[in-house]
């Protein structure tokens, strides 16, 4: 008689696996707090501020940003779906944080839905969507970069 | 003998440690006219500030303070600027109408009259400077309160749309310069930013172009 208990045991080895594998992201968050310069660029305006990642122990992670005088611009939890937990007015609106949803989400929890265009030594390009929902993510060592080409839209990060 | 002793020791060990927490409490006071009157009289010869300053922002969801460092200045009787150099470069200026900030190498500028949160902090920031706290009054709802070492002024906005940034500010003034040593903006929630100024030094020239928002 065939024992089908090791049969199971390499499938939930494999599922696994590729579960670990489909959940990476661009940028690990840790439970120790990462700082980053955050810079968004919408045609002619540019904003700076500090972002701040951590993991936090329901193992969703979470995203706070700050301008640099102090003020809170948002406060996010990344889990199934985003959650705002707070958010400056400009950017309270359904079509904004849905763009941000898809922009941190394969940062920070799960670059599986990209795309890879390119990869060499210090450099890794991918891409997402189409149209106007289209995006291009190009991390280098020190720097990571989201182009909206079509909306005159980008968002770079680097780590402080 | 022994019993009473000890008493004593323990009654006066109470005593001393009552007093010394009474000491550090702060308490309304008492004649605020004469500490306005006096405010404004230590700051009437003051022309300009320049001070270093450590920021450190609270972060309730992370219980952890960013902390960052940089130079504040200020010239009569409107232009305010905070140079942060630490974590990155980073300058807002704020001159009569209108608020400059450059960083990254980019340069942004906007009119305060569309900017009712900077407007406000700039017309709290001046009156805390100049002494003149009863240029805030209509917009802000103002107690005064003291202790040995300080002197604390605790503003709440009154106007929407600065409440719904900033619930409360609170000022510690050196009791004997009547200088501020620490502005504590609190956000709506337990967030809040504190700037702490650091040797500070009066009536120095600047140059024309420090607070320029061109």
């Amino acid at each position: 008689m065939i024992s089908i208990k090791p049969h199971i045991a390499v499938i939930i080895l494999l599922l696994t696996t590729n579960i670990a594998l489909a959940q990476q992201p661009l940028i690990d968050a840790s439970q120790q707090s990462r700082k980053f310069n955050m810079q968004f660029d919408v045609k002619k305006n540019h904003l700076s501020g500090m972002l701040i990642s951590r993991k936090m122990p329901d193992g969703n992670v979470r995203l706070v940003a700050t301008s640099y005088f102090g003020m809170s611009i948002f406060d996010f939890t990344l889990a199934d779906t985003m959650v705002v937990n707070q958010c400056i007015d400009p950017l309270k609106r359904r079509s904004v944080l849905k763009l941000i949803e898809r922009d941190f989400k394969p940062v920070f929890v799960d670059k599986s839905v990209l795309k890879r265009r390119k990869k060499h030594t210090n450099f890794e390009a991918y891409k997402r969507g189409h149209f106007l929902g289209k995006a291009k993510f190009d991390v280098l060592k020190d720097e990571l970069s989201i182009r909206h080409s079509l909306l005159r839209m980008s968002i770079k990060i680097n780590e402080l | 003998m022994h019993n009473t002793l000890n008493m004593r020791n323990i009654v006066a060990i109470i005593l001393l440690l009552t007093s010394f927490a009474l000491s550090a409490q702060n308490k309304p006071v008492a004649n605020v006219d004469e500490f306005k009157h006096r405010l404004a009289n230590e700051a009437k010869n003051i022309k300009s500030i320049e001070s270093r300053f450590v920021q450190n922002k609270y972060l309730e969801v992370f219980d952890e303070q960013v902390k960052s460092t940089g130079t504040f200045r200020y010239q009569e009787s409107d232009k305010i600027s905070f140079a942060y150099d630490k974590p990155v470069d980073y300058l807002m200026v704020i001159n009569g109408g209108r608020i400059k900030i450059e960083a990254d190498g980019k340069k942004s500028t906007m009119n305060l009259g569309s900017n009712q949160m900077a407007n406000g902090i700039q017309s709290m920031m001046v009156a805390c400077v100049t002494g003149q706290l009863d240029a805030i009054e209509s917009d802000y709802t103002v107690n005064y309160f003291e202790n040995d070492k300080f002197y604390s002024v605790e503003i709440e906005p009154k106007k929407a749309a600065i409440k719904s940034y900033i619930s409360n500010i609170k000022i510690e003034l050196n009791r004997v310069t009547m200088m501020v040593e620490t502005l504590r903006l609190t956000e709506q929630g337990n967030n809040y930013t504190e700037y702490q100024f650091q040797n500070p030094k009066y009536n120095v020239t600047f140059g024309q172009s420090q607070f320029s928002v061109e």
